[in-house]
Protein backbone atom coordinates (compact mmCIF):
# COMPACT_ATOMS: atom_id res chain seq x y z
CA UNK A 1 0.00 0.00 0.00
CA UNK A 2 1.66 3.35 -1.01
CA UNK A 3 1.73 6.54 1.16
CA UNK A 4 -0.70 8.02 -0.49
CA UNK A 5 -3.71 5.42 -0.42
CA UNK A 6 -2.17 4.74 3.18
CA UNK A 7 -3.11 8.48 4.22
CA UNK A 8 -6.42 8.57 2.56
CA UNK A 9 -7.38 5.07 4.31
CA UNK A 10 -6.24 7.16 7.75
CA UNK A 11 -8.77 9.80 6.86
CA UNK A 12 -11.72 7.67 5.95
CA UNK A 13 -11.10 6.10 9.40
CA UNK A 14 -11.15 9.68 11.17
CA UNK A 15 -14.27 10.67 9.36
CA UNK A 16 -15.49 7.25 10.82
CA UNK A 17 -14.75 7.64 14.28
CA UNK A 18 -16.44 11.43 14.16
CA UNK A 19 -19.46 10.31 11.92
CA UNK A 20 -20.08 7.50 14.84
CA UNK A 21 -19.41 10.39 17.39
CA UNK A 22 -21.70 12.23 16.07
CA UNK A 23 -24.63 10.18 15.59
CA UNK A 24 -24.56 8.62 18.80
CA UNK A 25 -27.48 9.35 20.65
CA UNK A 26 -27.02 7.56 24.06
CA UNK A 27 -30.10 9.02 26.12
CA UNK A 28 -29.50 7.03 29.62
CA UNK A 29 -32.53 7.81 30.87
CA UNK A 30 -34.10 5.97 33.87
CA UNK A 31 -37.40 5.51 33.83
CA UNK A 32 -39.37 4.07 37.16
CA UNK A 33 -40.94 1.05 35.46
CA UNK A 34 -44.42 -1.08 36.80
CA UNK A 35 -42.97 -2.90 39.40
CA UNK A 36 -40.75 -0.23 40.70
CA UNK A 37 -37.49 -1.28 38.66
CA UNK A 38 -36.15 1.15 36.61
CA UNK A 39 -35.79 1.30 33.08
CA UNK A 40 -32.52 2.12 30.91
CA UNK A 41 -31.73 2.04 27.37
CA UNK A 42 -28.94 0.13 25.81
CA UNK A 43 -26.29 2.38 24.45
CA UNK A 44 -28.23 3.28 21.26
CA UNK A 45 -24.28 4.24 20.34
CA UNK A 46 -23.15 2.74 16.64
CA UNK A 47 -20.93 0.06 17.28
CA UNK A 48 -17.78 -0.64 15.80
CA UNK A 49 -18.40 -2.35 11.99
CA UNK A 50 -18.43 -6.27 12.04
CA UNK A 51 -15.51 -7.55 10.59
CA UNK A 52 -15.65 -8.31 7.01
CA UNK A 53 -16.84 -11.58 6.23
CA UNK A 54 -13.70 -13.40 5.73
CA UNK A 55 -12.33 -14.74 2.35
CA UNK A 56 -8.90 -15.35 4.03
CA UNK A 57 -8.89 -17.99 6.97
CA UNK A 58 -9.99 -16.06 10.46
CA UNK A 59 -7.41 -16.14 13.37
CA UNK A 60 -8.38 -18.24 15.86
CA UNK A 61 -9.64 -15.47 18.92
CA UNK A 62 -7.96 -15.13 21.70
CA UNK A 63 -8.43 -18.07 24.93
CA UNK A 64 -11.99 -16.85 26.74
CA UNK A 65 -10.43 -14.62 29.39
CA UNK A 66 -8.95 -16.70 32.46
CA UNK A 67 -11.37 -16.61 35.75
CA UNK A 68 -10.23 -13.99 37.98
CA UNK A 69 -8.60 -15.75 41.02
CA UNK A 70 -9.73 -13.32 43.90
CA UNK A 71 -11.64 -15.62 46.31
CA UNK A 72 -12.95 -12.42 47.91
CA UNK A 73 -14.95 -11.74 44.45
CA UNK A 74 -18.19 -13.98 43.71
CA UNK A 75 -19.23 -16.26 41.48
CA UNK A 76 -22.28 -16.20 38.93
CA UNK A 77 -24.31 -18.34 37.58
CA UNK A 78 -26.27 -16.87 33.81
CA UNK A 79 -29.36 -19.13 33.49
CA UNK A 80 -31.14 -19.65 30.04
CA UNK A 81 -32.98 -16.53 29.22
CA UNK A 82 -36.33 -17.10 29.24
CA UNK A 83 -39.14 -15.63 27.04
CA UNK A 84 -42.58 -16.41 28.36
CA UNK A 85 -44.94 -13.43 27.15
CA UNK A 86 -43.29 -12.64 23.95
CA UNK A 87 -41.99 -15.32 21.24
CA UNK A 88 -38.11 -14.60 20.87
CA UNK A 89 -36.31 -15.84 17.68
CA UNK A 90 -33.89 -19.45 19.20
CA UNK A 91 -31.05 -17.41 17.28
CA UNK A 92 -31.84 -14.03 19.68
CA UNK A 93 -32.24 -16.32 23.03
CA UNK A 94 -28.98 -18.23 22.02
CA UNK A 95 -27.01 -15.15 20.82
CA UNK A 96 -28.89 -12.95 24.10
CA UNK A 97 -27.13 -15.98 26.88
CA UNK A 98 -23.25 -16.02 24.68
CA UNK A 99 -23.14 -12.69 24.94
CA UNK A 100 -24.25 -12.15 28.37
CA UNK A 101 -22.01 -14.83 29.27
CA UNK A 102 -18.98 -13.19 27.79
CA UNK A 103 -19.52 -8.89 28.51
CA UNK A 104 -20.08 -10.36 31.92
CA UNK A 105 -16.63 -12.39 31.91
CA UNK A 106 -14.94 -8.98 30.27
CA UNK A 107 -15.96 -6.75 33.40
CA UNK A 108 -13.92 -8.94 35.73
CA UNK A 109 -15.97 -8.25 38.54
CA UNK A 110 -16.51 -12.77 39.17
CA UNK A 111 -14.39 -14.92 40.04
CA UNK A 112 -16.32 -17.08 37.61
CA UNK A 113 -19.18 -17.19 35.12
CA UNK A 114 -21.07 -20.43 35.26
CA UNK A 115 -23.35 -21.04 32.83
CA UNK A 116 -27.21 -23.27 33.09
CA UNK A 117 -26.49 -26.39 34.17
CA UNK A 118 -23.06 -26.43 34.70
CA UNK A 119 -22.61 -29.30 37.39
CA UNK A 120 -19.36 -27.58 38.50
CA UNK A 121 -21.10 -24.74 39.92
CA UNK A 122 -22.54 -26.54 42.92
CA UNK A 123 -18.66 -26.20 44.08
CA UNK A 124 -18.84 -22.48 44.26
CA UNK A 125 -19.36 -21.13 47.45
CA UNK A 126 -21.69 -17.71 47.62
CA UNK A 127 -22.80 -18.49 44.07
CA UNK A 128 -25.22 -15.26 42.20
CA UNK A 129 -27.87 -16.25 39.94
CA UNK A 130 -28.95 -14.18 37.02
CA UNK A 131 -32.01 -14.42 35.84
CA UNK A 132 -33.66 -13.18 32.56
CA UNK A 133 -37.01 -12.39 31.02
CA UNK A 134 -37.94 -11.54 28.19
CA UNK A 135 -40.58 -8.91 28.19
CA UNK A 136 -41.05 -6.72 25.17
CA UNK A 137 -38.92 -8.08 21.50
CA UNK A 138 -39.72 -6.05 18.20
CA UNK A 139 -37.78 -7.26 15.27
CA UNK A 140 -36.91 -4.34 12.71
CA UNK A 141 -35.74 -4.31 9.29
CA UNK A 142 -32.34 -4.06 8.73
CA UNK A 143 -32.80 -2.63 5.33
CA UNK A 144 -34.93 -0.09 6.00
CA UNK A 145 -33.09 1.11 9.13
CA UNK A 146 -30.24 1.83 6.90
CA UNK A 147 -32.23 3.17 4.52
CA UNK A 148 -33.64 5.67 6.25
CA UNK A 149 -32.12 5.92 9.87
CA UNK A 150 -35.09 6.47 11.24
CA UNK A 151 -37.22 3.18 10.89
CA UNK A 152 -36.86 -0.48 11.33
CA UNK A 153 -35.20 -0.46 15.01
CA UNK A 154 -34.52 -3.77 16.28
CA UNK A 155 -35.45 -3.14 20.29
CA UNK A 156 -35.55 -6.05 23.13
CA UNK A 157 -36.64 -5.58 26.45
CA UNK A 158 -35.51 -7.87 29.29
CA UNK A 159 -36.53 -7.95 33.37
CA UNK A 160 -33.25 -8.65 34.65
CA UNK A 161 -32.79 -9.63 38.68
CA UNK A 162 -29.62 -11.10 40.84
CA UNK A 163 -30.44 -13.70 43.88
CA UNK A 164 -27.84 -14.90 46.21
CA UNK A 165 -27.25 -18.80 46.97
CA UNK A 166 -30.05 -18.39 49.68
CA UNK A 167 -32.90 -16.57 46.87
CA UNK A 168 -32.56 -13.30 48.40
CA UNK A 169 -32.50 -10.52 45.26
CA UNK A 170 -29.88 -8.56 45.25
CA UNK A 171 -30.33 -6.48 41.91
CA UNK A 172 -33.58 -6.23 39.78
CA UNK A 173 -33.95 -3.70 36.65
CA UNK A 174 -35.66 -3.95 33.19
CA UNK A 175 -32.99 -2.98 30.34
CA UNK A 176 -33.80 -2.35 26.98
CA UNK A 177 -31.21 -3.28 24.14
CA UNK A 178 -31.75 -1.46 20.50
CA UNK A 179 -29.96 -1.37 17.04
CA UNK A 180 -30.62 1.88 15.51
CA UNK A 181 -28.33 2.43 12.70
CA UNK A 182 -25.51 -0.37 12.35
CA UNK A 183 -25.33 -3.44 12.30
CA UNK A 184 -28.10 -6.58 12.00
CA UNK A 185 -30.76 -7.15 14.02
CA UNK A 186 -28.67 -9.54 15.95
CA UNK A 187 -26.65 -6.77 17.34
CA UNK A 188 -29.30 -5.75 19.08
CA UNK A 189 -28.28 -9.10 21.96
CA UNK A 190 -24.72 -7.74 21.61
CA UNK A 191 -25.44 -3.90 23.24
CA UNK A 192 -28.48 -5.68 25.52
CA UNK A 193 -26.01 -7.68 27.46
CA UNK A 194 -22.79 -4.95 27.25
CA UNK A 195 -25.84 -2.71 29.07
CA UNK A 196 -26.24 -5.68 31.69
CA UNK A 197 -22.47 -6.62 32.16
CA UNK A 198 -22.45 -2.53 33.12
CA UNK A 199 -25.22 -2.34 35.51
CA UNK A 200 -23.63 -5.44 37.16
CA UNK A 201 -20.32 -3.92 37.69
CA UNK A 202 -21.88 -0.72 39.07
CA UNK A 203 -24.16 -2.02 41.26
CA UNK A 204 -22.40 -5.42 42.83
CA UNK B 1 25.12 -52.52 -20.10
CA UNK B 2 23.19 -51.16 -22.67
CA UNK B 3 20.87 -54.09 -21.99
CA UNK B 4 20.71 -53.30 -18.64
CA UNK B 5 20.04 -49.75 -18.62
CA UNK B 6 17.46 -50.69 -21.48
CA UNK B 7 15.43 -53.12 -19.12
CA UNK B 8 15.77 -50.10 -16.60
CA UNK B 9 13.85 -47.77 -18.69
CA UNK B 10 11.36 -50.27 -20.20
CA UNK B 11 10.68 -51.26 -16.32
CA UNK B 12 10.37 -47.53 -15.61
CA UNK B 13 8.03 -46.97 -18.57
CA UNK B 14 6.01 -49.91 -17.73
CA UNK B 15 5.71 -48.55 -14.09
CA UNK B 16 4.70 -44.83 -15.69
CA UNK B 17 2.03 -46.55 -17.70
CA UNK B 18 0.55 -48.73 -14.82
CA UNK B 19 0.70 -45.52 -12.48
CA UNK B 20 -2.59 -43.61 -12.93
CA UNK B 21 -4.39 -47.04 -13.03
CA UNK B 22 -2.83 -47.74 -9.79
CA UNK B 23 -4.00 -44.59 -8.19
CA UNK B 24 -7.07 -45.35 -9.53
CA UNK B 25 -7.48 -48.43 -8.05
CA UNK B 26 -6.43 -47.43 -4.51
CA UNK B 27 -8.69 -44.75 -4.54
CA UNK B 28 -11.43 -46.75 -5.75
CA UNK B 29 -10.52 -49.16 -2.74
CA UNK B 30 -10.60 -46.17 -0.33
CA UNK B 31 -14.42 -44.81 -2.00
CA UNK B 32 -15.62 -48.25 -1.15
CA UNK B 33 -14.47 -48.74 2.34
CA UNK B 34 -15.49 -45.92 4.08
CA UNK B 35 -18.91 -44.44 3.46
CA UNK B 36 -20.13 -42.13 1.83
CA UNK B 37 -19.88 -38.76 3.18
CA UNK B 38 -21.98 -35.39 2.75
CA UNK B 39 -20.70 -32.30 1.20
CA UNK B 40 -19.65 -30.11 3.32
CA UNK B 41 -21.32 -26.71 3.50
CA UNK B 42 -20.87 -22.89 3.50
CA UNK B 43 -21.65 -21.26 6.71
CA UNK B 44 -20.06 -18.27 8.65
CA UNK B 45 -19.87 -18.45 12.15
CA UNK B 46 -22.17 -16.02 14.41
CA UNK B 47 -21.39 -16.68 17.93
CA UNK B 48 -20.89 -19.69 20.56
CA UNK B 49 -18.44 -22.03 18.98
CA UNK B 50 -15.59 -21.66 21.15
CA UNK B 51 -11.98 -21.25 19.38
CA UNK B 52 -13.36 -19.93 16.22
CA UNK B 53 -13.45 -16.58 15.94
CA UNK B 54 -16.68 -14.39 14.91
CA UNK B 55 -17.72 -13.83 11.51
CA UNK B 56 -15.19 -16.37 10.29
CA UNK B 57 -16.16 -18.43 7.06
CA UNK B 58 -15.59 -22.50 6.55
CA UNK B 59 -17.55 -25.49 5.79
CA UNK B 60 -19.90 -27.50 8.40
CA UNK B 61 -19.88 -31.29 7.67
CA UNK B 62 -21.85 -34.25 9.32
CA UNK B 63 -20.17 -36.82 10.28
CA UNK B 64 -21.62 -40.02 11.64
CA UNK B 65 -21.68 -38.76 15.54
CA UNK B 66 -20.81 -35.26 14.91
CA UNK B 67 -20.83 -32.12 13.40
CA UNK B 68 -18.01 -30.24 12.72
CA UNK B 69 -17.28 -26.50 11.17
CA UNK B 70 -13.45 -25.76 10.08
CA UNK B 71 -12.61 -22.10 9.13
CA UNK B 72 -8.82 -22.44 8.11
CA UNK B 73 -6.94 -23.11 10.83
CA UNK B 74 -9.78 -23.14 13.60
CA UNK B 75 -12.36 -25.83 13.95
CA UNK B 76 -15.45 -26.40 16.43
CA UNK B 77 -16.55 -30.26 16.70
CA UNK B 78 -19.91 -30.91 18.88
CA UNK B 79 -21.36 -34.44 19.12
CA UNK B 80 -24.53 -34.82 17.72
CA UNK B 81 -25.38 -37.06 21.12
CA UNK B 82 -24.90 -33.81 23.01
CA UNK B 83 -27.52 -31.52 21.13
CA UNK B 84 -30.26 -30.14 22.47
CA UNK B 85 -32.25 -28.80 19.94
CA UNK B 86 -31.40 -27.38 16.38
CA UNK B 87 -33.23 -24.69 15.12
CA UNK B 88 -33.58 -22.86 11.73
CA UNK B 89 -34.72 -19.55 10.76
CA UNK B 90 -34.00 -16.98 7.92
CA UNK B 91 -32.56 -13.88 7.99
CA UNK B 92 -30.89 -11.16 5.45
CA UNK B 93 -27.61 -9.84 5.01
CA UNK B 94 -25.91 -6.56 3.33
CA UNK B 95 -24.07 -7.98 0.18
CA UNK B 96 -21.80 -5.06 0.37
CA UNK B 97 -20.95 -5.45 4.25
CA UNK B 98 -17.92 -5.48 6.44
CA UNK B 99 -15.63 -2.95 6.91
CA UNK B 100 -16.15 -1.96 3.11
CA UNK B 101 -20.37 -1.33 3.59
CA UNK B 102 -19.88 0.66 7.17
CA UNK B 103 -17.69 2.97 4.62
CA UNK B 104 -19.83 3.27 1.85
CA UNK B 105 -22.52 4.76 4.57
CA UNK B 106 -20.77 7.87 4.13
CA UNK B 107 -20.31 7.62 0.83
CA UNK B 108 -21.87 10.83 -1.30
CA UNK B 109 -24.93 10.89 -2.94
CA UNK B 110 -26.53 8.20 -0.86
CA UNK B 111 -24.90 5.87 -2.39
CA UNK B 112 -24.30 3.68 0.55
CA UNK B 113 -27.59 3.72 1.62
CA UNK B 114 -28.86 2.66 -2.06
CA UNK B 115 -26.08 -0.24 -1.35
CA UNK B 116 -28.15 -0.84 1.26
CA UNK B 117 -30.93 -1.94 -0.59
CA UNK B 118 -28.90 -4.71 -2.19
CA UNK B 119 -29.22 -7.46 0.38
CA UNK B 120 -29.31 -11.69 0.24
CA UNK B 121 -31.21 -13.91 1.76
CA UNK B 122 -29.60 -16.05 4.25
CA UNK B 123 -30.67 -19.63 6.53
CA UNK B 124 -30.04 -19.38 10.60
CA UNK B 125 -28.81 -22.49 11.99
CA UNK B 126 -29.46 -22.59 15.62
CA UNK B 127 -27.75 -25.05 17.52
CA UNK B 128 -28.25 -25.72 21.75
CA UNK B 129 -25.96 -27.86 23.15
CA UNK B 130 -24.24 -29.20 26.54
CA UNK B 131 -21.14 -30.10 27.04
CA UNK B 132 -19.61 -32.70 29.60
CA UNK B 133 -20.23 -30.90 32.70
CA UNK B 134 -23.82 -29.97 31.61
CA UNK B 135 -23.41 -26.69 30.61
CA UNK B 136 -25.79 -24.90 27.70
CA UNK B 137 -24.23 -23.69 25.02
CA UNK B 138 -25.37 -22.03 22.07
CA UNK B 139 -23.98 -21.42 18.59
CA UNK B 140 -25.54 -19.35 15.99
CA UNK B 141 -24.46 -19.97 12.02
CA UNK B 142 -25.52 -18.05 8.95
CA UNK B 143 -25.66 -19.81 5.34
CA UNK B 144 -26.95 -19.90 1.83
CA UNK B 145 -31.04 -19.92 1.82
CA UNK B 146 -31.83 -23.82 2.22
CA UNK B 147 -28.77 -25.13 3.45
CA UNK B 148 -29.73 -25.28 7.15
CA UNK B 149 -32.92 -27.08 6.70
CA UNK B 150 -30.54 -30.00 4.85
CA UNK B 151 -28.02 -29.38 7.84
CA UNK B 152 -30.92 -29.85 10.08
CA UNK B 153 -32.48 -33.08 8.38
CA UNK B 154 -28.83 -34.33 8.33
CA UNK B 155 -28.65 -33.81 11.71
CA UNK B 156 -31.90 -35.41 12.51
CA UNK B 157 -31.17 -38.36 10.11
CA UNK B 158 -28.23 -38.97 12.89
CA UNK B 159 -30.30 -39.10 15.86
CA UNK B 160 -30.38 -35.48 16.83
CA UNK B 161 -32.93 -34.41 19.15
CA UNK B 162 -35.21 -31.68 18.12
CA UNK B 163 -38.31 -30.00 19.40
CA UNK B 164 -39.80 -28.55 16.04
CA UNK B 165 -39.63 -30.47 12.91
CA UNK B 166 -38.43 -28.75 9.49
CA UNK B 167 -41.54 -29.21 8.50
CA UNK B 168 -43.33 -27.64 11.36
CA UNK B 169 -41.12 -24.88 11.23
CA UNK B 170 -41.64 -23.96 7.86
CA UNK B 171 -45.33 -23.82 8.78
CA UNK B 172 -44.81 -21.54 11.96
CA UNK B 173 -42.49 -19.12 9.56
CA UNK B 174 -45.58 -19.25 6.80
CA UNK B 175 -47.71 -18.25 9.51
CA UNK B 176 -45.67 -15.69 10.83
CA UNK B 177 -44.60 -13.93 7.48
CA UNK B 178 -48.42 -13.84 7.18
CA UNK B 179 -49.37 -12.21 10.07
CA UNK B 180 -46.17 -9.63 9.67
CA UNK B 181 -47.95 -8.64 5.94
CA UNK B 182 -51.27 -8.36 7.77
CA UNK B 183 -50.14 -6.12 10.02
CA UNK B 184 -48.45 -3.88 7.19
CA UNK B 185 -51.41 -2.39 5.84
Amino acid sequence: MSRRQRSVMQILCALCSCAAGFSAVAPNVAAQGPAGATTRRASARPAPAPAPPAAKPAPAPAAPAAPVQDAALPAIQVLRVESDEVRLPPEFQMALYENLIEEINKTGKFRRVVRDGDRTGAQESGLLTLHSNVTGFKEGSARARQVTTVAGATSIKVHVRVTDAAGKELFKQNVEGKVRFFGENLRVTLNFSRTVARLLKESL
Amino acid sequence: MDRFVSARVRSLCVLAACWPGLICGTEALAQTASPAKDPAIKATHVLGLERVARNASGKITVDSDRIRFVAGTASAEIAVASLEDVFTGDDTRRIVGGFLGTLSMFGPYGSGRFLSLFRKEVDVLTLEYRDASGALHGAVLTMSKGDAVEVKRRLIARGARYSLSVEEEETAEAAAKAKKQEKKP
